[in-house]
């Protein structure tokens, strides 16, 4: 075994994403430690998540279910509102712990050798844990509300997949970005707090005036939510305004891993 | 002479880091500052070669840049120029235990620890008996390591490592955690692996837990290679760094201390300036040139000194070897004339052999004006039992003593 260690190696992107794949264990293990970690100390484990979720959602159906009146057709608001919270709570986490991804840990990149770009992957799993969580609990209000389930649900698949990759996008960046601005994980949970009212969690899309569309469309968790909600409860599907925001997340995903192979070696000195 | 087969080889090596200032909160100016900021170079041309199968300890001062060339080995962190080619897997240890993941058990974590070193599950999975019976706590072994007490949780981390089977190993400060039982099993274990033919890097600043094991030493000084050599001559100059840089730190200080002792002589004429005497190295073996195995009093004995000083006048080096009981057996009287004011020295001296039979004996070195006035005494400068038959360890003493603890001057009578 040979190997060269150079100032200004190149790595061409293939062998970059072989090298992702290779430590896939790396990002595995220590998104199977954040989970025992969040889940295995509470004696209540997952279910403390899911009576979180529903107190959660009883007060947005008092809000804006039962105060506002928010239309949603034939369909009972905390089964409307559900797919849009638990969707929003997983782009929210993946944006907010990724910001701390690199800086939290320094000591591990100062020592060891790992693709850099893992220790924010390894954020994927944890939170797909949550996301399965409020799925369940999206079935079991379905059939309490006596909804019958429809062959759209399989569209949910790439939904997530889309998902993955907005929450991807923005999180690598910000992840980046923290090494230049300290207090970003900060900012970004006001940003997040804000965002959440011109995202169609809490309401329809379609009531937004058509001058004012353009705040939805070109924000990716919007498309998601809305064509989630398009699959699990077969209604129209949303205009093709909300693919923009798709093209965003997808041109900042590979931007993001473009940047994360030049930076790769100078992060342990950015930190 | 053969020609060695290299298993890392070190090109202009350079590394440069900018003095970072305490982040702000501003983009702008951070990434302007990284342009702007003052930068030095923790790593200047570096030019090494290593051959498979020797054990390297590389030491120097704290912040000399040795951490630095073993993460850029290790790959951490990049090179700013210079080329490095090494022949074999490497295994990076700059710390023992880590990347184990607090909330995984003891069994997960062999997996992850063992594939960041190299190894392919099959591999850990053929090697983990061997594993878990080096760890010893087999019953633990499915409890999450944050509950481990931290012996256990550096022999699990050091069952992994001896498992590893790279061709060159990396280890830095290895030695200075753990306990005294640790470090000898990690000495033992690099012999080990020495016997293997793997090659191994040890950094440390502490060279005397490594000197006995060490093919070879390199100092490192401010991002400088400035000696590689025996173990014994490359600790030497390290401890000459050391006080030289100790020296200048204490410049102020001294000042103040010599006033004291100013006090302390009032009564001789002497100049109190001759207090300034240093020494910076003492060595005794059978052998003028090598540190011997054994020190045996049949045979001729030398005595090395090294040491600096600082004096307006002559003076005596008056060396006392003594019984126990402190009866002088042996007196030498070395004249010291002076050409410049500060002047370092080596003398290198024979005592016969049979001088003395005695059991133990005592060395005191005693600085004299010429009038044999004594100015200094470092007494019971080192002790040590002789048998006239039998082997002796090695016996070798570095002794830096502050002009603190220089004990009362007594008069030469009592010699």
């Amino acid at each position: 075994m040979k190997k060269t260690i150079e100032a200004n190696s190149k790595m061409s992107i293939f062998s970059y994403l072989k090298l992702i794949w290779d430590y896939r264990f790396f990002s595995h293990s220590l998104a199977i430690g954040e989970i025992k970690n969040k889940y295995a100390k509470t004696y209540t484990g997952i279910f403390l998540s899911l009576i979180q979720s529903l107190i959660g959602l009883s007060v947005y159906w008092l809000i804006f279910g039962i105060a506002i009146k928010i239309e949603t057709g034939n369909i009972p608001y905390p089964v409307f509102a559900l797919p849009g919270i638990i969707i929003w709570q997983f782009f929210s986490y993946l944006v907010g712990t990724s910001s701390g991804a690199l800086i939290n840990s320094e000591h591990l990149i100062q020592k060891l050798y790992f693709p850099r770009i893992n220790l924010t992957l390894a954020k994927v799993l944890p939170g797909l844990v949550d996301l399965a969580a409020g799925f369940i609990l999206f079935v079991i209000l379905f059939f309490i509300f006596g909804l019958t389930p429809n062959f759209g649900w399989f569209y949910i698949f790439p939904i997530i997949l889309v998902l993955i990759i907005s929450g991807l996008a923005v999180g690598l960046w910000t992840s980046i970005l923290s090494l230049y601005i300290r207090d970003l994980s900060q900012i970004i949970i006001q940003i997040t707090n804000f965002v959440i009212f011109i995202t169609p969690v809490f309401y329809p899309g379609t009531i937004v005036p058509e001058n004012f569309r353009f705040i939805l469309y070109i924000n990716p968790v919007a498309g998601i939510i809305e064509y989630s909600r398009a699959a699990l409860f077969c209604t129209a599907i949303p205009d093709n305004g909300y693919l923009i925001g798709f093209a965003i997340v997808f041109i900042l995903f590979i931007s993001a891993i473009f940047i994360y192979k030049n930076l790769e070696k100078k992060i342990t000195d950015l930190l | 002479m053969i020609q060695h087969e290299k298993a890392i080889v070190i090109k202009d090596l350079n590394k440069k880091y900018y003095k970072k200032k305490q982040s702000s909160s501003n983009l702008f100016k951070n990434i302007k500052s990284n342009n702007n900021a003052e930068s030095f170079f923790a790593l200047k041309n570096i030019n090494l070669e290593i051959n498979k199968g020797e054990i390297i300890g590389i030491i120097g001062p704290n912040g000399a840049g040795k951490s630095t060339l073993l993460k850029i080995l290790a790959e951490v962190t990049p090179p700013t120029s210079g080329k490095i080619e090494i022949n074999g897997k490497i295994a990076s240890i700059l710390e023992i235990g880590i990347g184990f993941q607090p909330d995984l058990s003891g069994y997960e974590n062999i997996f992850l620890s063992g594939r960041l070193y190299g190894l392919s599950k099959k591999q850990i999975k053929s090697k983990l008996e061997q594993i878990i019976e080096m760890f010893g706590f087999a019953d633990f072994i499915n409890t999450p390591v944050k509950y481990y007490s931290s012996g256990m949780y550096m022999r699990l981390a050091f069952a992994i490592i001896t498992n590893i089977e790279a061709d060159i190993y990396l280890f830095d400060e290895i030695l200075s955690v753990g306990d005294l039982g640790f470090q000898s099993k990690v000495l033992s274990e690099i012999e080990r692996l020495k016997s293997t033919g793997s090659t191994i890097l040890i950094v440390t600043h502490s060279p005397k837990n490594i000197y006995q094991i060490c093919d070879k030493m390199i100092l490192i000084h401010l991002g400088d290679v400035i000696f590689t050599g025996s173990p014994n001559e490359t600790i030497l100059a390290y401890r000459n760094i050391i006080y030289s840089s100790q020296n200048v730190r204490q410049s102020r200080k001294s000042n103040v201390l010599n006033t004291d002792i100013l006090k302390k002589f009032k009564s001789s004429d002497i100049k109190p300036e001759i207090a300034d005497f240093n020494l910076i190295f003492f060595s005794i073996s059978n052998s003028p040139n090598e540190e011997g195995e054994t020190l045996r009093c049949d045979k001729d004995i030398f005595l090395k000194l090294i040491f600096n000083y600082h004096s307006p006048q002559d003076f005596k080096l008056i060396l006392v070897l003594q019984d126990l009981q402190g009866n002088a057996i042996n007196t030498h009287f070395i004249n010291i004339n002076l050409s410049h004011s500060i002047i370092e020295k080596e003398i290198v001296l024979l005592i016969e052999k049979n001088t003395f039979n005695e059991m133990s004996i005592m060395f005191d070195i005693l600085i004299s004006s010429l009038d044999d006035k004594i100015l200094i005494n470092y007494r019971n400068l080192c002790e040590t039992t002789l048998e006239s038959n039998n082997n002796l360890s090695k016996l070798m003493g570095y002794i830096n003593i502050p002009i603190k603890e220089i004990k009362k001057t007594r008069n030469a009578n009592t010699i």
